[in-house]
């Protein structure tokens, strides 16, 4: 079996971001079109599946296989990469070792048995509301929110897109018009509640103006899309909902 | 002024005091210092009041075991009556108890290799708290203490591994002292005997009931396909 590709670093810089806030430990899914993973949080609050298309590598060649890597060590050898940097990934079999080179620097990186990693399902939602914004947008309602509060609601409504949070003394409001979003797809007024922590893992790999797409529902999880790797690679996010307090 | 009579028999002569009467018939009496009432009755004790006089009384009696309070007022200088309204219960994390679940989810945190097999297992001496086996099947006895650990635990500890040792005649079984923090004096004992410690911190996180998690929606999605 075989695995052997070449990536620019940022990618894998964003695949790391989008998974290591949730988990320690992947199982990612090689294929010959591409790679994926799924993971969700120990506390089941948060899913993340991320697929990479071949086409997202400057160089790829592989067989179909599951390899069990510590985000952690991959993690620090990416730190010491630099943007335009091209990262050689090469699965060593023998020693079921993952050979990850960054220029001169080489780390043979053990490989986690990946027989006892979970395959979470992704549950099928209704979420009615739906809009697509630009990334920076969601950015700037959750940095705001944050300094005031530990949750925020995100409201979709048949004319806007909204985000709300309320503090002790303070509140903030972000309030996107129809004619300011790329789109909106709404029948009513939807809404629900997410904790502002795991807001902020979910838009640290957001970069720029790129569209994201929203999915509300009424006091159920929401989904966040994005594409990643110049849309060769797209992100799904899933956070569970908090319930209003009384 | 308080007289009780109870379990004891206690009198508490003239003073400005804090009375609190609780929903339930709990009475607690403060001075103005420290944490603790000087007089208190538990809950459900019946509440009258009586006037002797010029004193007004607030007798409080408590069926089981019997406890009779007097709290006598002479002059009352303010007076604060509300209803409160509370459903919420405290949640306390940081029990000796937590941290036996930690190791039971990161059993590795003892060592790699290590497999839990029983949790509260009863030997002669007692309950050992988390039994298992290392990675070469030797036993293994787990002391689990949530603050700092004293001379006591390791007494127990020992205890434990010799019953285990007895019940399977076995002469190689080990202990493991686990805590937050273990002082020297308590190491070396330890070692004197043959055990072994592990200092473990572990999370102290409350749970957070206002957060749902994805899977209470997954259960959803079943039951609506059935």
């Amino acid at each position: 079996m075989s695995f052997n590709a070449k990536i620019k670093a940022e990618i894998l810089k964003t695949l790391i971001e989008v998974t290591s806030p949730l988990v320690s430990e992947v199982k990612l899914n090689i294929g010959k079109d591409g790679i994926s993973l799924r993971a969700v949080d120990p506390a089941h609050v948060a899913m993340v599946d991320l697929q990479l298309n071949k086409e997202a590598f400057e160089e790829y060649q592989a067989d179909e296989m599951e390899l069990g890597i510590d985000i952690d060590r991959l993690n620090a050898i990416m730190r010491l990469s630099s943007t335009g940097d091209i990262v050689s990934l090469e699965y060593d079999e023998k020693n079921n070792r993952l050979i990850v080179k960054v220029g001169n620097l080489t780390r043979k990186m053990a490989l986690i048995d990946t027989a006892g990693m979970p395959d979470p399902k992704m549950p099928t939602l209704d979420l009615p509301g739906k809009v697509i914004l630009k990334a920076s947008e969601i950015t700037k309602g959750v940095k705001a929110s944050e300094s005031i509060s530990d949750h925020l609601a995100l409201i979709v409504t048949d004319d806007a897109f909204e985000v709300f949070a309320e503090g002790d003394t303070d509140i903030v409001n972000l309030k996107l018009p129809k004619d300011s979003l790329v789109e909106l797809e709404s029948d009513g007024k939807y809404k629900s509640l997410f904790s502002i922590d795991y807001l902020n893992n979910m838009i640290k790999p957001l970069k720029g103006d790129i569209p994201i797409t929203i999915k509300v529902g009424n006091d159920n999880p929401t989904r966040v899309e994005f594409d990643i790797a110049e849309s060769k690679g797209h992100v799904i996010y899933l956070l569970a909902p908090r319930i209003e307090s009384e | 002024m308080v007289k009780y009579q109870g379990r004891a028999k206690s009198f508490l002569d003239w003073g400005e005091r804090i009375v609190m009467i609780k929903q339930d018939g709990t009475i607690l009496i403060h001075q103005p210092i420290l944490r603790e009432p000087a007089n208190w009755q538990p809950s459900g004790s019946k509440i009258t009041f009586t006037i002797d006089g010029e004193y007004l009384i607030l007798n409080s009696i408590n069926s089981n075991p019997v406890e009779k309070m007097k709290v006598y007022f002479r002059s009352i200088s303010f007076i604060l009556v509300t209803a409160l309204r509370d459903r919420a219960k405290i949640l306390v994390s940081g029990m000796e108890n937590d941290l036996v679940n930690y190791i039971l989810f990161n059993p590795d945190c003892i060592e790699e290799g290590f497999r839990i097999k029983k949790r509260e297992k009863s030997v002669r001496s007692g309950s050992i708290d988390l039994f298992g086996y290392d990675k070469n099947h030797i036993p293994v006895v787990i002391e689990v203490k949530r603050g700092l650990a004293n001379i006591n635990a390791v007494h127990q500890l020992r205890m434990y591994v010799k019953d285990i040792k007895k019940d399977r005649e076995d002469v190689n079984v080990r202990g493991i002292l686990c805590a937050p923090r273990i002082p020297d004096m308590v190491k070396n004992l330890l070692t004197d005997y043959g055990l072994e410690w592990r200092e473990i911190e572990y999370p102290t996180v409350l749970p957070d009931d206002h957060q749902k998690t994805l899977e209470e929606f997954s259960e959803k999605n079943v039951t609506t396909i059935l």
